[in-house]
C-alpha cells in the first residue's frame, strides 16, 4: 500500500464530531474508484461502487480519533478541557495537542504540589497554547473547539506507530481495498463519524443503505506485550476475524465467511475475542430488523494512546482478505 | 403438550449468547405443530404467528443462555474462558462442563488447590482469568479440536424433579419462558382469535440485543415480554423477589398502564395467584428497548419466579409455568375490537 497515502489519512485531523478534514482526505482517494460519494446527515462519509448481483455490501471504518474539548479558558489564557472519547488523563499529561486551525498546544495537569502524575485526574488537566491572558487565547481558541495529538509516525522496521491508527489504519485498508476490488455486488465504504462517542455513526448510515452485509474494520487488543491481560492475539500474525467484543457477538454464519475467504486464499488470520471495547459492529447489527455483521481487526497495541503500533504485513493482509470477502459471490444468511 | 418434555427438550440444548443457532431450531420444531408461518430474522429472533385479523400481539421470550467462550489454550492444552452474558465466575470451579468445538467435549473447571494458595488467597473467590477448563487432551489434540471463540456451556443435564411440581436445571432463564409461549400456542390452537399474535423466541437479551429488530419485523400494536425473576431464598429482601408459587406482573414506567391492567385481569377471570413486581426503572429485560422502538410500542411484563438464577440448578414451579401461559393465552382471547380504547390513555 502507499505509504504516503497511509501518512496523509492518519494525519487528517479528526476527532468525534469534527470529521470535516478526515472526510476530504479520505474522499481523494476513494473518489476515482467510487461512482457516487457523498456525506449523510450525520457526517458519515460514503463511496458508493454498484455491482450486478442486487446485493448489497457495507464495509465500515470510523474517520473520528479521541481527542479534547475546551470546556473553559481562565483568566490566564489556560484551556480546561474534558475528553472527546476513550482519553486517560494520565496518558494525556505532558502532550503536543493540535487544533483545527493549527494552533499548538501542550496539556500538564494541576495540583502538581499535591501528587504526582499518576494520580492526575481529567478534572486536573489543561492546554498550555502559550498565552497569557484570557484575550489573547480567546484569539486562538473558542469554547468547543476540539485537539488532538499531534500526529507523529514512527516507522518501526515492518511495524509503525502513530497516535491515529485507531481507525485511520483501517480507512486507509477500505481505501485500498475499493482500488484492489473486484465485486459483482454494490458496496458501500462507509467512513463513519462518532464511532469513539458511543458508535454513533454506523447505525445511521446502515438505516439508510440497509445492505444484506456489514463488515466492520476497527483495530483490536493484543496479548503479546508483556504482563497483559491474556489475549490470543499477536502483531504480524494476520488480521484478526471477530467473534466477540463488548458491542457485539459476531453470528457464527458471518464469521464463517470471512475464514472461508481467507482460507481460500491462503491469507493468515486470527481468531478475536476482545474484552473491553466495542465497535460499530453490533451497532449495525441492531440497526432496522437486524443486519447480517462482522468485523475484520488489525491487531493493535498500545490503543488510545499516541503511538498506537501495527505491522504492515497485517494492513496488507487485511486489504488482501478484504478484497477475498468482496470478491465472493453467495453471501452468508441466516 | 407435555411442558416437563418440552423444557428438558429445551434445556438440554445449547445456545449461548450470539450463537442460539441450535436451539433455534428445536423453538422451531415446536412452533411446527401450530403454524406453517414461521420466520427467522438475521439477528436470528424466531417468529411464529398465528391468527389472520386484527391487531398484533407481540409475544418475546428469549433463547439464549449466559455461557462461556474459549479464549486462549494454553501450551499444555489447558483452555482460558471468558463469561459470554454474565455467566457468575463463583459457580464455576468444579462445575462440568461442555467445549463446542469441532465435537463437543466432556470437560472440568478446574483452579488452583486452596492448599497451594498464598495464605489470605484461599478466602477469596477464583477469578475468571484464574480459571483452567480442562477437556483430559493433550495440546495437539486441542488445537485439533477447539479454536478461540468456540464456545462453552455447563453440561447439558436434563432438568430434575423435586417435590411440590417444582423442577431444578440450568437456563430455566429463559428457556422456562419459551415453553411458556409454546404452552399458550397449545392453548390458543382450538380459539378463534380476534387479534394476531407472533411469539418470538429474541436473541442476545443477556447482552442487550434481539428485542429492537423484534418489534421492527412483527411491527406490534403491543408487546408482552416475558423473563424469570427471583424468588425468595434466604437473605433476599422481600421487595426483590416474588412468591414460586404466583405470576409476576411487573408495573411501573417501563410498562404500559392498561396492559398491565388486561394482564392483571387475565389472571384474575381464572383465578390465578399473581403478585405485582413494581420495577421502578430498568426492567432488565427485553420490555425495556421494545417499549420505545418504532413509534413506541404498548408493553406489558410477565415473570416467572426463579431461584439461583445464571447457576446450573435454577428452580422452578412448573405450575406456576402453566399459569403464565393460561395469562398469556386469556390476554390474547380477550383482545376485541374495543383494543383500541382499552389501550387508550386519554380517558
Amino acid at each position: 500500500m502507499d505509504t504516503t497515502m497511509i501518512k496523509n489519512i492518519l494525519g487528517a485531523y479528526g476527532p468525534s464530531g469534527r470529521e470535516d478534514k478526515a472526510a476530504e482526505t479520505i474522499k481523494q482517494y476513494v473518489a476515482p474508484y467510487a461512482d457516487e460519494v457523498y456525506r449523510d446527515t450525520m457526517g458519515n462519509l460514503i463511496a458508493h461502487k454498484r455491482g450486478t448481483s442486487g446485493k448489497k455490501i457495507m464495509l465500515s471504518a470510523h474517520m473520528d480519533q479521541i481527542g479534547f474539548i475546551v470546556v473553559a479558558i481562565d483568566e490566564k489564557g489556560f484551556l480546561r478541557v474534558a475528553r472527546v472519547g476513550g482519553v486517560n488523563p494520565i496518558i494525556a499529561t505532558a502532550r503536543e495537542v493540535v487544533f483545527e486551525n493549527g494552533i499548538k498546544g501542550v496539556t500538564y495537569f494541576e495540583n502538581t504540589a499535591k501528587h504526582g502524575v499518576n494520580e492526575a485526574t481529567f478534572n486536573e488537566l489543561y492546554i498550555d497554547i502559550g498565552c497569557a491572558s484570557r484575550e489573547e487565547a480567546e484569539k486562538k481558541v473558542a469554547i468547543g473547539d476540539m485537539a488532538v495529538y499531534v500526529t507523529n509516525y514512527v516507522e518501526l522496521g515492518e511495524r509503525a506507530a502513530c497516535g491515529a491508527m485507531d481507525d485511520r489504519i483501517c480507512c486507509a485498508i477500505v481505501a485500498e481495498a475499493m482500488k484492489e476490488m473486484k465485486s459483482e455486488h454494490d458496496v458501500y465504504a462507509v467512513f463513519t463519524v462518532q464511532e469513539e462517542v458511543g458508535c454513533r455513526g454506523g447505525s445511521p448510515a446502515a438505516y439508510a443503505i440497509e445492505p444484506d452485509l456489514n463488515i466492520s474494520l476497527d483495530v483490536t487488543g493484543v496479548g503479546d506485550i508483556p504482563e497483559c491481560s491474556r489475549m490470543a492475539v499477536s502483531l504480524g500474525c494476520g488480521p484478526t476475524v471477530k467473534v466477540m467484543d463488548s458491542s457485539v457477538i459476531v453470528p457464527p454464519v458471518v464469521r464463517a465467511f470471512i475464514e472461508a475467504a481467507a482460507e481460500e486464499d491462503g491469507i493468515p488470520y486470527q481468531r478475536e475475542v476482545l474484552r473491553a471495547g466495542g465497535t460499530d459492529t453490533g451497532a449495525i447489527q441492531r440497526t432496522r430488523g437486524g443486519i447480517l455483521s462482522g468485523c475484520i481487526s488489525v491487531p493493535t497495541r498500545y490503543i488510545h494512546t499516541p503511538v498506537e503500533t501495527v505491522d504492515m504485513k497485517d494492513v496488507d493482509n487485511a486489504v488482501k482478505l478484504l478484497c477475498a470477502c468482496l470478491k465472493r459471490k453467495e453471501l452468508p444468511r441466516r | 403438550m407435555d411442558v416437563f418434555e418440552a423444557l428438558s427438550a429445551l434445556t438440554t440444548t445449547p445456545g449461548v449468547t450470539g450463537n442460539e443457532v441450535a436451539v433455534s431450531e428445536v423453538v422451531k420444531g415446536y412452533y411446527k405443530a401450530y403454524t406453517d408461518d414461521i420466520f427467522i430474522d438475521p439477528m436470528g429472533n424466531t417468529y411464529a404467528h398465528i391468527g389472520d385479523h386484527g391487531p398484533v400481539l407481540l409475544v418475546q421470550a428469549h433463547m439464549d443462555e449466559v455461557g462461556m467462550m474459549v479464549t486462549d489454550i494454553e501450551e499444555d492444552g489447558l483452555l482460558r474462558i471468558r463469561s459470554v452474558a454474565g455467566v457468575d465466575p463463583r459457580v464455576l470451579p468444579g462445575s462440568e462442563v461442555l467445549v463446542h468445538g469441532k465435537r463437543v467435549l466432556n470437560a472440568v473447571m478446574g483452579a488452583i488447590p486452596p492448599h497451594l494458595q498464598q495464605s489470605g488467597d484461599n478466602t477469596k473467590p477464583y477469578s475468571i482469568d484464574d480459571m483452567v477448563c480442562d477437556t483430559g487432551l493433550d495440546a495437539a489434540e486441542v488445537n485439533e479440536l477447539v479454536r478461540v471463540g468456540d464456545n462453552v456451556t455447563f453440561a447439558l443435564l436434563p432438568p430434575m424433579k423435586l417435590k411440590n411440581n417444582i423442577v431444578a436445571g440450568k437456563t430455566f432463564d429463559d428457556r422456562a419462558c419459551i415453553t411458556v409461549m409454546l404452552e399458550a400456542m397449545d392453548i390458543l390452537k382450538k380459539s378463534k382469535l380476534d387479534c394476531q399474535v407472533i411469539f418470538c423466541a429474541t436473541v442476545q437479551e443477556e447482552c442487550g440485543g434481539g428485542a429492537r429488530a423484534s418489534v421492527w419485523n412483527a411491527k406490534p400494536d403491543m408487546a408482552i415480554a416475558m423473563d424469570v425473576c427471583h424468588a425468595p431464598t434466604p437473605g433476599v429482601k422481600p421487595f426483590d423477589a416474588i412468591d414460586i408459587t404466583k405470576v409476576s406482573i411487573t408495573c411501573g414506567p417501563n410498562i404500559h398502564p392498561k396492559m398491565f391492567k388486561m394482564i392483571t385481569e387475565a389472571a384474575d377471570e381464572q383465578n390465578i395467584p399473581w403478585d405485582y413486581d413494581v420495577a421502578p426503572a430498568h426492567t432488565g429485560t427485553d420490555a425495556w428497548d421494545t417499549q420505545i422502538q418504532m413509534g413506541g410500542v404498548a408493553t406489558g411484563l410477565i415473570s416467572l419466579p426463579l431461584r439461583y438464577m445464571h447457576t446450573s440448578v435454577e428452580e422452578i414451579s412448573l405450575t406456576t409455568l402453566k399459569n403464565c401461559a393460561k395469562v398469556i393465552a386469556r390476554f390474547a382471547q380477550n383482545i376485541g375490537a374495543d383494543w383500541e380504547e382499552k389501550l387508550c390513555l386519554d380517558d
